[in-house]
C-alpha cells in the first residue's frame, strides 16, 4: 500500500459535504483530496502545527521568522554545488549563532562582535557566489505557481496556486523544503521580519501585546506572532534550527488540495514525496493558561481602553454562543455603538486573539475621545454590555453572517484548502460543512452576555502620553 | 533532465544533510524543475452572458458551480470625475445611502433589518468614471438581495434621519488619522497627474460631508440611476429564474440620459517631485506616475505586458541595488481622462533617496536603450496568460461589465487574454514606456516617514505637500 489509510469520507457525512479524500501517509502526515471543477488549477496548503504558542521567553517571533526563511531554498533548490555551499553555510551559521549570544550577555559593543562582524561579512559575500537563496521561489514562479505563507500563534500554513500540471513540481518542491530547508540570507530575513514588527506598531497593537502579556502571563499566548522586537534581533539559525526539529514533522501536519486534478495520481505522487519524509518526535504543544482577571494601567500614544473576556476555543462546541455575541457586538447597531450616546465617549471595537485554537480573550477595544479618560470609557461599555439584551431580530442576523463567512471560506480554492486543513488538524474537517449557530437560543446568547462582567474581565486602562 | 537521471547522480552523495536533524531522504533528493510541466497556454475563460434591456440597463452573469455563495455587483457610470465641483464624495454618498436610507416599500429600518437578515453588507467602491457596489451572499438568499438591488436603483427614499446618520458617520470618519491619511494619498494622487481637472482633483473635505443635502443627492441620483447607467454583474451558485425574475423590476428604470465623460486636458510635461510627510508611517511609498489610457485604447494588452515586466524586473533590480524596497506593485488604469500609470514601492527611510535614485536611473537607462527583448515579452505574456487564467469566475464576469460600462471600448480579460498573441515585439512595449514613464514628465510622489533635509530637488521641482 502507497499509503496505510484511505478513507473516503462516506457513511457519516452528511448530504451537503462534497467528496473529499482523506490520506494518512505511512509517517502520520494527513492530507485531504478535494477535486472539483476549477479551470484547470489547484490550490495546496500545508499546515504545520507550530506557531507562536511554542515560542518560549527569549525567543519570541521564531515561527514567524522560520516561515521567511523556509523560501530560501533546499540543499538542492538554491545551492550551486551542495558540498561547497554546505561548509559555507555552516560557518555563518555558526559566527551568527555566536554574535547571537554575546549580543544576548550584553556585548554587542565589544571588539569581539566587530571582529565577527566583519568576518561574517566577508563569509557571507562567499557564502552568496555558492548559493542563490531566491531559486526556490524564482523555480516557482516560472512554473507559474504562486506562493505564499502565513503564520499565526496555533499554526504555520504555507500555500500554493497552480496549473495542474505543475502539481507534480509543487508536491516534490514542498516535501523537500519541509524535510530539509536551508535557511540562507538569515540576516535579510531577519531584517525583513524586524522590519514587520515596525510596520505594525500602532498604539493599538503595543496595547493588545500589553494585554496578551496581563491575561496569559508566563504561556505562550503572552505574547503576539510577531514576537518581541529585543528578542528578534538576537535569534539565531541555531535556534531557528532547533525549533523547526522540535515543532515540525509529517505527523503533526496536514495537507489539502482543492481544485482540478486527478486524486488517484495525486496519492501516487504523496507517496513519491511526503510519505518519504520520516517522523520524528515533536514537542509537545503547551497548554494556555489565563491568568486571574485584573485590572492595570498602560501608556501608549493614545488614549484607549481595553476590556477582555476569556473565549473558548474555536474547535470548542460551546464557542457557537460566544462566536454569536461576537458578532452582535460588531453590529453597526450593536450594544457598543454610540457609547454615552448624546456625548460619545469612545468608539468601540472589538479583538479576538492572539490565537483562536485554545482559550483566548475577545478584546473590546475603544479610542477614547478628548475630554475623557480610559476610565470613563471602560465604564461606558461596562455599561452598555450590562443592559445589553438582543432581540430576536439581532440573533438571526448574527447566526446570517457567520453562516455567510462559513460559506465564503469554502468559496475559494485557497480558503478552502486553508479552512479544510485547519478543521482537520482540530480533530474533523467536515466540521467545516457543519453550521453550528442554527440550534443556538436567544438564552444561551443572553448567558454568555451576563458573564461580560467586571469581575470577569481583564482591564487595561491606556493612558495618552508622547 | 528528468527524475531517474538526477538520481543516478545524486544518490552518490546521500544522505544530504542541511543542518542538524534536517536530511533530504535519498528518495527526495532530485530536483523537482524536472517534474515542471512546460506551461501550456491556459484555455481562454469562459465568457460570462449578456443581455440589455429595454431601457439599456446591461446584466451580465455567469453561473459557477464550484461557488458557496453568490455574488451580485451593481455598476453604475458615475464616478468621482462626475461629482459636482464642491461636492466631492457624492457618488460614494449616493450608493451607501441607497441601502440604508430606506427604498421602494421599506422604511430605512425595514431595509437595514432586511439587508442584515441575509447579511448582504453593500461594500462601495467608486473610480474616476464608474462606480459599484458588491454583494455576497449565501444562495439561498440570491432572489431575496435582488429585489432590495432593484429597490435601491429605481425608487431610493434618502429618509432624512438615515441621511443625517449617514452623514454624521462621514463627518466621524474624519477624525480618524488614517482616513485623512488615505484621502489625503487619493488626492495626492489625483492632483499629480488630473490636476487640470477640477472633479477628479478636488479633496473630499469634512465641510463638503457637513453641507451634502438630501436634495443634491436626489438630483445626482436621478442623473446616475438611469437605465444606461447601470449595469448588474452576477456570479457564482445562483438560480437563472430568479435573475431572470429580478431584471423585470430594474427594466422600470428611467431610460432618459446616459452619462457622457468628457476626454481631460493633457498630461504634466514637467518633472515634479510631491513631497508628503506621514510621520505615523514607518516606510517610505514612492510612487513614479505617468499617464494611462484612455476608454478605447489600442495598447491595453501591451500596456499590461509591460507592467508584469515593471513588476518583476523592477523590485529584483532595487533590491539589488539599494538593499531594500519591499512591494512593489505596478498598473495602468483606465481614464475616463488620461488615466494614469503607476510604479509604486515602499522602502525604508535610510535608503529611500537612494532608492529613488535607482529607479530612475533604471527607468532612464530603458529610455535612452530599450533593454527588453523578445525572450521577456514572451515570458512577460505568458505570465499575464496565466493570471488572466487564474482570475476567479467572480473576476472574470466583473472585468467583462467594467469593460462594457467603459461603452465596450475597454478590453476585458476575455478580450486582453486574446489581444496577447499581438504582442510580440518589444518595440510594442516601449511606445507604451515612451507614453507612460517619459522620465522627464514623470509625477514622483514620496509619502511616508523620509527625511526632508535631504537633496530631494536633484530629482525636480518639488512640491511639498501641506500635513493634514
Amino acid at each position: 500500500m502507497m499509503w496505510l489509510v484511505a478513507a473516503v469520507a462516506m457513511g457519516q457525512v452528511q448530504t451537503a459535504t462534497p467528496p473529499i479524500e482523506l490520506v494518512t501517509l505511512r509517517n502520520g502526515m494527513q492530507w485531504l483530496l478535494y477535486a472539483r471543477a476549477d479551470d484547470g488549477h489547484v490550490s495546496g496548503v500545508v499546515t504545520v502545527r507550530a506557531g507562536g504558542v511554542d515560542e518560549r521567553e527569549g525567543q519570541t517571533g521564531i515561527a514567524h521568522l522560520l516561515e521567511h526563511l523556509a523560501f530560501a531554498g533546499t540543499p538542492i533548490t538554491g545551492a550551486r554545488s551542495w558540498s561547497l555551499e554546505r561548509p559555507r553555510h555552516e560557518r555563518v551559521s555558526t559566527l551568527l549563532d555566536t554574535r547571537a549570544r554575546l549580543i544576548r550577555e550584553g556585548k554587542q559593543t565589544s571588539l569581539e562582535v566587530t571582529a565577527l562582524t566583519t568576518e561574517l561579512v566577508a563569509a557571507e559575500q562567499y557564502w552568496a557566489i555558492q548559493s542563490d537563496p531566491t531559486a526556490y521561489t524564482r523555480m516557482m514562479f516560472t512554473h507559474g505557481v504562486r506562493e505564499n505563507a502565513w503564520t499565526s500563534k496555533d499554526t504555520t500554513t504555507y500555500w500554493g496556486d497552480f496549473p495542474k500540471a505543475q502539481l507534480h513540481l509543487w508536491l516534490g518542491a514542498e516535501a523537500q523544503r519541509f524535510a530539509a530547508p536551508v535557511f540562507r540570507n538569515f540576516a535579510t530575513e531577519q531584517d525583513i521580519v524586524i522590519q514587520e514588527w515596525v510596520d505594525r506598531r500602532t498604539p493599538l497593537s503595543q496595547s493588545l501585546e500589553a494585554m496578551w502579556a496581563l491575561a496569559f502571563d508566563g504561556s505562550g499566548y503572552a505574547w503576539g506572532v510577531a514576537g518581541r522586537e529585543a528578542d528578534l534581533r538576537v535569534l539565531s539559525p541555531g535556534e531557528v534550527a532547533a525549533f523547526y526539529e522540535q515543532h515540525y514533522a509529517p505527523s503533526r501536519a496536514v495537507g489539502c488540495l482543492v481544485g482540478d486534478f486527478d486524486v488517484a495520481q495525486a496519492r501516487a505522487w504523496l507517496d513519491e514525496t511526503f510519505a518519504q519524509i520520516p517522523d520524528r518526535p515533536t514537542h509537545p504543544i503547551p497548554k494556555v493558561t489565563a491568568s486571574n482577571p485584573r485590572v492595570a494601567t498602560h501608556r501608549a500614544t493614545e488614549a484607549l481602553s481595553l476590556v477582555a473576556f476569556q473565549w473558548p476555543s474555536v474547535f470548542e462546541t460551546k464557542q457557537a454562543a460566544f462566536q454569536l455575541v461576537g458578532a452582535m457586538l460588531d453590529m453597526e447597531d450593536g450594544p457598543l455603538h454610540g457609547l454615552g450616546v448624546s456625548e460619545p465617549i469612545a468608539a468601540a471595537t472589538t479583538n479576538e486573539g492572539p490565537g483562536m485554537s485554545q482559550v483566548h480573550l475577545l478584546v473590546v477595544t475603544s479610542r477614547v475621545r478628548a475630554g475623557h479618560t480610559p476610565r470613563e470609557a471602560r465604564a461606558a461599555v461596562l455599561a452598555a454590555l450590562a443592559n445589553w439584551k438582543p432581540d430576536e431580530t439581532a440573533l438571526v442576523r448574527a447566526r446570517a453572517s457567520l453562516e455567510l463567512s462559513r460559506l465564503m471560506d469554502l468559496d475559494s480554492r485557497k480558503s478552502a484548502a486553508t479552512m479544510l486543513a485547519q478543521r482537520q488538524l482540530a480533530g474533523d474537517w467536515r466540521d467545516a460543512w457543519v453550521s453550528p449557530w442554527r440550534d443556538v437560543s436567544l438564552s444561551a446568547v443572553q448567558a454568555v452576555i451576563d458573564g461580560l462582567v467586571l469581575d470577569k474581565a481583564w482591564v487595561l486602562d491606556v493612558e495618552a502620553a508622547p | 533532465m528528468r527524475r531517474c537521471t538526477w538520481l543516478l547522480l545524486l544518490t552518490a552523495c546521500a544522505p544530504m544533510v542541511a543542518g542538524p536533524g534536517r536530511v533530504l531522504p535519498p528518495s527526495l533528493q532530485y530536483d523537482p524543475a524536472s517534474f515542471g510541466e512546460e506551461p501550456t497556454p491556459p484555455r481562454a475563460p469562459k465568457p460570462p452572458m449578456q443581455t440589455t434591456l429595454s431601457n439599456g440597463l446591461q446584466v451580465t452573469w455567469l453561473r459557477d458551480r464550484t461557488a458557496t455563495v453568490a455574488r451580485a455587483s451593481v455598476l453604475v457610470r458615475c464616478g468621482r470625475g462626475d461629482e459636482p465641483v464642491g461636492a466631492p464624495g457624492q457618488t460614494e454618498f449616493m450608493l451607501s445611502a441607497a441601502f440604508t436610507a430606506g427604498a421602494g416599500a421599506r422604511s430605512a429600518s425595514q431595509q437595514h433589518a432586511a439587508l442584515g437578515a441575509i447579511a448582504a453588507i453593500p461594500q462601495v467602491h467608486v473610480d474616476d468614471g464608474e462606480s459599484w457596489v458588491d454583494f455576497v451572499v449565501a444562495p439561498q438568499n440570491f432572489p431575496a438581495l435582488l429585489e432590495l438591488v432593484a429597490d435601491a436603483l429605481q425608487s431610493p427614499r434618502y429618509e432624512a434621519e438615515a441621511f443625517a446618520r449617514e452623514q454624521a458617520a462621514r463627518v466621524e470618519l474624519f477624525s480618524s488619522p488614517s482616513f485623512r491619511q488615505s484621502m489625503k494619498r487619493r488626492h495626492l494622487h489625483a492632483t499629480a497627474i488630473y490636476g487640470s481637472v477640477p472633479a477628479l482633483s478636488q479633496p473630499r473635505t469634512v465641510e463638503a460631508d457637513r453641507a451634502r443635502s438630501v436634495e443634491q443627492v436626489r438630483a445626482y441620483a436621478t442623473r446616475c440611476l438611469q437605465g444606461p447607467n447601470v449595469m448588474l454583474a452576477v456570479t457564482g451558485d445562483f438560480e437563472e429564474p430568479a435573475l431572470m425574475a429580478a431584471l423585470r423590476p430594474l427594466a422600470a428604470l428611467p431610460a432618459q440620459a446616459k452619462v457622457t465623460h468628457e476626454k481631460a486636458g493633457s498630461p504634466p510635461t514637467t518633472r515634479t517631485l510631491w513631497l508628503s510627510a506621514q510621520p505615523t508611517d514607518s516606510r517610505v511609498t514612492i510612487t513614479l506616475l505617468g499617464p494611462g489610457l484612455a476608454p478605447g485604447s489600442r495598447e491595453r494588452a501591451a500596456a499590461v505586458v509591460l507592467m508584469a515586466l515593471m513588476q518583476s524586473s523592477l523590485l529584483w533590480n532595487l533590491r539589488t541595488r539599494s538593499g531594500h524596497a519591499y512591494s512593489l506593485e505596478a498598473e495602468v488604469e483606465m481614464g475616463p481622462g488620461t488615466g494614469a500609470s503607476f510604479v509604486r514601492f515602499t522602502t525604508r527611510s535610510e535608503v529611500a533617496l537612494e532608492a529613488l535614485r535607482s529607479a530612475l536611473h533604471l527607468l532612464q537607462s530603458a529610455w535612452e536603450r530599450w533593454p527588453v527583448d523578445d525572450e521577456d515579452v514572451t515570458r512577460a505574456v505568458r505570465d499575464v496568460r496565466a493570471w488572466l487564467a487564474r482570475r476567479s469566475t467572480f473576476e472574470r464576469v466583473f472585468d467583462a461589465a467594467r469593460a462594457r460600462m467603459q461603452d465596450g471600448a475597454a478590453v476585458d480579460s476575455r478580450d486582453l487574454f486574446e489581444k496577447l498573441d499581438d504582442v510580440k515585439s518589444p518595440s510594442q512595449l516601449s511606445v507604451f514606456f515612451a507614453h507612460a514613464f517619459r522620465p522627464d514628465a514623470l509625477q514622483i510622489i514620496v509619502s511616508g516617514a523620509f527625511d526632508p533635509n535631504l537633496d530631494w530637488a536633484q530629482f525636480g521641482r518639488v512640491v511639498k505637500v501641506p500635513g493634514q
